[in-house]
């Protein structure tokens, strides 16, 4: 049985970490998962399940939800059923929450402990056990665990956190995974959310290995969401270790293209070939630049520039001009840029730490371009 | 302000000599302006110097000045100057210096600007033009100008070395101010906390304020949720326990109720029992009462067994009563019949013919008589006699008739009485044993044998009527129910009161059976759970009851409350860990603007501190400044300039001697080339400082040699690459020996252009 699953969608998020371009990312976004029903047709999955955080927040917007809920319709009227629980962002348990009404028919987990809903498909029967985590009405959801003595294939389908999730640490208000419990829920696939990264059954750990898996954010929601984001299709056999692989959506990924160095260049043009070498087709990159050009490099230019090409780029300037051959040069004039430059180098010397140094160093560079030193 | 500033163009009215247009060639080399004596080359200049300074009429020089360029024939006396500024754009500058007005236009667009342009007012206009000017040309007064980059003709022995210098100095560095500016500009994008310590805040709020009052509202808004949350627990809990108290309390209703039923049940059935055992024991009563009875009836009954065809009617006295007078009337009628009997019968009846008869007989006898006698007497008298006879035959047979039908309805009447006395007598005799024998003699035993029978009868009718009563007592008593035949008014009692006690014994039965149903049915009542401390009875049962209900509601109540203050205060509107997300957000975002003002503050403080540590030196830059060019123009006899203590009090060394600029030693061309050296060596310095306008040197050969010309000539070559330089000169043998064209050659008393090509290039 194949299975479709997807989680942390975030359908009408903020995306404010991609400034100018947000409204951009956010529209294409709701496209990619309007593709569903095309996807789950090309993969030939039998039902879709959605481990939670499908709205970035309890009030989407009638135009997100209304989208989500014909996306929702398609693949059922397609005979694909769809599961659904809500997460953390679009929690059940909050005044307003985009599940009080159906959503195109899929059917969503709202009791704080396990529910099981069981459909007839192509591949046989699927048995979902979904629960939506209130920690007020069930603070152990996991103990509520109890398998059908039926046929077919049972998947859990949970919005938490296992140990390595950054949530793991808030507490009680995010629904706690530990890998024993994981490993020990009778079932033969346990969808999960809340993770955005993939992680596959093989990767949680534990002494006993869980069938669970995380197929991470649909798309990058912020600029630390590197890497091909997207959906796990996952076939599922009745008392077999299930087998994953992870798709990427149309949203385009960020590419960490890791650090450039910038070392004797001695001019932007050059630095954006350093860079652009290294960026995939399609991809946004996030670079991080290094080593010491010849020039007063403005990272802003280069961000600008790469933008340009790329839609969107990010890029950390950790270069450092300070100790270059034309900062001597500079240096060495009795003007006021010289006087800069040795009152800067000074101060670099005698920061105390490494951000204090790196705040000197692009404060000086700062105010060499402010003296229009080229 | 980094660019070089330079005179683009001039169209003057100025005076005598210097009336025209004149374009001024862009070169990295000094621009020549040459003419003889008297050409206007110097009024050229002035001109161009004063259409941007004016005239201070308040100084005499400068009143004389004035007078001497606006022409006694009364023309007006103005000008235009085209300047490139340090700002990269051209403006125009037209002066009437008859009135001192002023215009700036901006010649790349933007709005003119008129204005006083006089150097030496105090007004608004004069000091926003002064502004204007200094933002454009770098200097805002003409001695500024003068004591560094513009040495007029003969006012070189005016040089001096002097704080004032500094002071001018100090103006400049618009570099410095524009770096700061600009660091200034994208700090105050940023933030509005002051670039500098001492510095106010701005009231309106930039991107890091923003950021930190988003991320407060975060916070805020988070605090609210991880508070609804943190209350939701146990508000949930309340809700829960209440909702698990309404569950126990149904439970214990549940019991109550299922218990309630039985119970009351078991009291009914055992007060039926009660009833039923009460009933059986008056049904058993009732039927050996009745069993009595009818005994005590058969008894009587037995007792006086009578033949019934021997048993007399109840009425016998009476009937014998009315036999007896039958019996008199009888034999009184009978006498009558044979009165009756004894009276005419009807043949004893005269023929109803024999009147008529005798009558026509007689008649006949007279008319027979008349006739025969045709005597009418006869006829008469037989016809009398005939009337008479007929009518007494007539009147005897009715009296006869009368008679008789009389006797006959007496008759009548007797038989009819005797008839039905007969009739009377027989239905009264009726029933009667031994009727046939009952006569007048036999009446007295058998009245005496009915009152023995009556007697008896009466016994009978006694213990009937008990046996009645029995079976009315066994119908009020509810054993039986005497009508359930419905024939009880026609039924024997003896019958009837076997019929009551076959029912009695009944429903006896029946009571029995019912008795015995109902101990099965409490039997069969199992035991029914009650709440703990509640008695089994139905009152206690139905006062537990009452008191669970009253505390159901009571706790509904409480549930009901603790619904709503958790949908109110324990139900966020927002998730914590989506708040928490996006304030990790904001947060990254504002520490990523606070970064970027910190670096803009230390910039802006790099900027501040180098700018004050470069300015520190000031004095030793325009020494080392005024030392190169003295060195350079003496080549190496004149120089350096020492001044540890104040400008004024600076030392040169003249061959390695130190002494008084002004002093004896120097011959007039090492003076002059001195003066030369300062003045140029001052310009260099405000140069470096970002002051850079045009270097105007008037006659810069004169008194010097030829060496000294051609070091002075490299020397103003070098200074033109950073800025624009004119010289003045009449010296054309000079400039030949240089190997120098005229840019611009004036010839007689008007100014004329002359676009040669530089003929020199360093």
């Amino acid at each position: 049985m194949k299975l479709l699953h997807l989680a942390d969608v975030h359908l009408g998020a903020s995306m404010s970490p991609f400034g100018d371009r947000a409204d951009d990312r956010r529209r294409r976004l709701l496209d990619a998962f309007r593709e569903l029903p095309a996807i789950a047709e090309r993969e030939g999955a039998h039902a879709v399940l959605v481990a939670g955080d499908l709205f970035d927040r309890p009030e989407p917007g009638a135009g997100t939800v209304a989208a989500a809920a014909e996306t929702f319709a398609r693949l059922q009227e397609a005979g694909r059923p769809v599961f659904a629980v809500p997460g953390n962002h679009d929690s059940s348990t909050l005044h307003h929450h985009p599940y009080a009404e159906s959503l195109g028919g899929a059917r969503v987990f709202l009791s704080p402990g396990f529910e099981r809903a069981t459909v007839e498909t192509a591949a046989g029967p699927l048995h979902v056990y979904g629960l939506a985590y209130d920690m007020g009405r069930e603070d152990a959801p996991l103990s509520t665990w109890e398998r059908a003595d039926l046929p077919g294939v049972h998947v859990a389908l949970l919005h938490g956190s296992a140990e390595f999730s950054p949530h793991w640490k808030i507490g009680k208000n995010a629904l706690r995974l530990p890998l024993d419990a994981l490993a020990a829920l009778d079932c033969d696939y346990v969808a999960l959310g809340d993770y955005h990264g993939f992680r596959p059954p093989d990767r949680f750990g534990g002494e006993t290995p869980a069938r669970a898996c995380y197929p991470g954010s649909f798309a990058a929601l912020d600029l630390t969401e590197t890497g091909p984001r997207g959906y796990v299709v996952a076939e599922v056999e009745a008392g077999r270790a299930p087998r994953v692989v992870h798709r990427a959506s149309t949203v385009p990924p960020l590419q960490d293209v890791g650090t450039v160095d910038v070392g004797g260049a001695t001019e932007h043009d050059e630095v954006l070939r350093r860079i652009a070498a290294r960026v995939d087709d399609g991809a946004l990159p996030v670079v991080r630049i290094a080593g010491v050009p010849d020039f007063p490099l403005d990272v802003e230019t280069v961000r600008a520039r790469l933008e340009e090409r790329y839609s969107f780029a990010r890029v950390e300037d950790a270069s450092t001009f300070y100790a270059s051959a034309r900062l001597d040069e500079i240096a060495g004039g009795d003007t006021v840029a010289g006087h800069v430059v040795r009152l800067g180098r000074s101060r670099i010397e005698a920061a105390g730490d490494e951000t204090e140094k790196a705040l000197v160093e692009r404060a000086l560079r700062v105010a060499l371009r402010a003296l229009e030193v080229t | 302000m980094t660019a070089r500033v330079r005179f683009v163009r001039a169209d003057l009215e100025y005076g005598c000599h210097a009336r025209g247009s004149i374009e001024i060639p862009e070169k990295d080399a000094p621009v020549v302006i040459a003419g003889p004596n008297g050409s206007g080359k110097t009024t050229l200049v002035e001109a161009m110097v004063r259409t941007l300074f004016g005239f201070d009429r308040r100084q005499p020089a400068d009143r004389e000045g004035l007078d001497a360029r606006i022409p006694w024939a009364g023309e007006e006396c103005r000008a235009v100057v085209e300047v490139l500024a340090a700002d990269g754009r051209r403006y125009r500058v037209r002066r009437e210096f008859g009135e001192g007005e002023v215009e700036i236009e901006p010649l790349d667009g933007g709005p003119t600007w008129t204005g006083d342009g006089n150097p030496a007012a105090g007004n608004q206009e004069a000091i926003e033009y002064r502004r204007r000017l200094a933002e454009i040309f770098g200097l805002s007064e003409i001695e500024h100008y003068e004591s560094t980059s513009c040495i007029g003709q003969g006012r070189l022995l005016d040089t001096r070395l002097k704080d004032e210098l500094l002071q001018i100095e100090a103006g400049g560095y618009g570099n410095v101010d524009e770096a700061r500016k600009r660091i200034r500009d994208a700090h105050d994008r940023l933030t509005a906390r002051p670039i500098e310590g001492d510095g106010r805040p701005k009231p309106k709020a930039r991107a890091f304020e923003l950021a930190d009052a988003e991320i407060q509202r975060l916070e805020s808004r988070l605090r609210s949720a991880e508070a609804a949350f943190s209350w939701r627990a146990p508000l949930e809990k309340e809700v829960d326990d209440a909702r698990a108290r309404v569950h126990r309390i149904d439970e214990e209703i549940g019991q109550l109720e299922a218990a309630l039923g039985p119970l009351n049940e078991r009291r009914t059935l055992t007060a039926t029992i009660s009833a039923l055992r009460e009933r059986q024991a008056t049904a058993e009563k009732s039927r050996h009462r009745l069993e009595r009875a009818i005994r005590h009836h058969e008894a009587t009954a037995n007792a006086i067994a009578i033949p019934r065809e021997e048993r007399y009617p109840a009425d016998f006295l009476e009937r014998a009563g009315r036999i007896e007078w039958m019996w008199t009337r009888q034999s009184a009628l009978r006498a009558e019949r044979d009165r009756l009997e004894s009276a005419p019968r009807t043949a004893d009846v005269p023929r109803p013919w024999i009147a008529p008869a005798v009558t026509v007989l007689l008649a006949g006898i007279g008319a027979l008589a008349w006739v025969l006698a045709g005597a009418l007497l006869p006829l008469v008298v037989c016809g009398a006699l005939a009337v008479v006879v007929g009518t007494a035959l007539a009147l005897h047979r009715a009296t006869v008739v009368r008679q008789r039908d009389r006797a006959l309805q007496e008759k009548q009447g007797v038989y009819g009485e005797i008839d039905t006395l007969t009739k009377d007598l027989t239905k009264e005799l009726e029933g009667v044993p031994r009727a046939r024998t009952l006569s007048p003699a036999t009446i007295d035993e058998r009245k005496q044998a009915f009152e023995v029978q009556r007697k008896a009868g009466e016994k009978l009718a006694a213990a009937a009527e008990a046996l009645e009563e029995e079976i009315r007592d066994a119908a009020r008593t509810g054993a039986a129910d005497p009508s359930a035949d419905g024939t009880d008014g026609q039924v024997p009692v003896p019958d009837r009161a076997a019929a009551v006690l076959a029912r009695c014994e009944a429903a006896a039965e029946s009571v029995r059976t019912d008795v015995a149903r109902a101990e099965i049915r409490i039997e069969s009542l199992a035991e029914q759970p009650l709440p703990e401390g509640v008695e089994e009875s139905p009152e206690a049962v139905e006062a537990a009851l009452a008191e669970r209900r009253a505390e159901r509601r009571q706790v509904e109540r409480t549930a009901r409350e603790a619904e709503s203050r958790l949908l109110r205060e324990g139900t966020g509107d927002e998730s914590p860990i989506a708040l928490r997300d996006e304030l990790a957000v904001a947060e990254a975002g504002r520490a990523a603007i606070d970064r970027e003002a910190r670096v803009h503050e230390i910039a802006f403080a790099l900027v501040r501190d180098a700018y004050e540590a470069f300015r520190e030196h000031d004095q030793e830059r325009l020494v080392a400044a005024v030392s190169a060019s003295l060195l350079a123009l003496s080549g190496g006899a004149i120089g350096p300039v020492e001044a540890p203590g104040p400008l004024s009090e600076a030392r040169i060394r003249l061959h390695g001697r130190p002494v008084e600029l002004r002093s004896p030693p120097l011959s007039y061309g090492e003076f002059h080339a001195a003066l030369l050296g300062i003045r140029l060596g001052a310009g260099d310095f405000l140069a470096r400082s970002g002051i850079r306008p045009p270097l105007i040197v008037d006659e810069p050969f004169a008194y010097l040699d030829d060496a000294r010309s051609a070091e002075l000539w490299r020397l103003l070559c070098g200074v033109a690459r950073e800025r624009q330089v004119l010289v003045v000169t009449q010296e054309t043998l000079t400039l030949g020996a240089l190997g120098v064209a005229p840019d611009i050659v004036l010839r007689g008393s008007a100014a004329r252009e002359e676009t040669s090509p530089p003929a020199f290039t360093p």
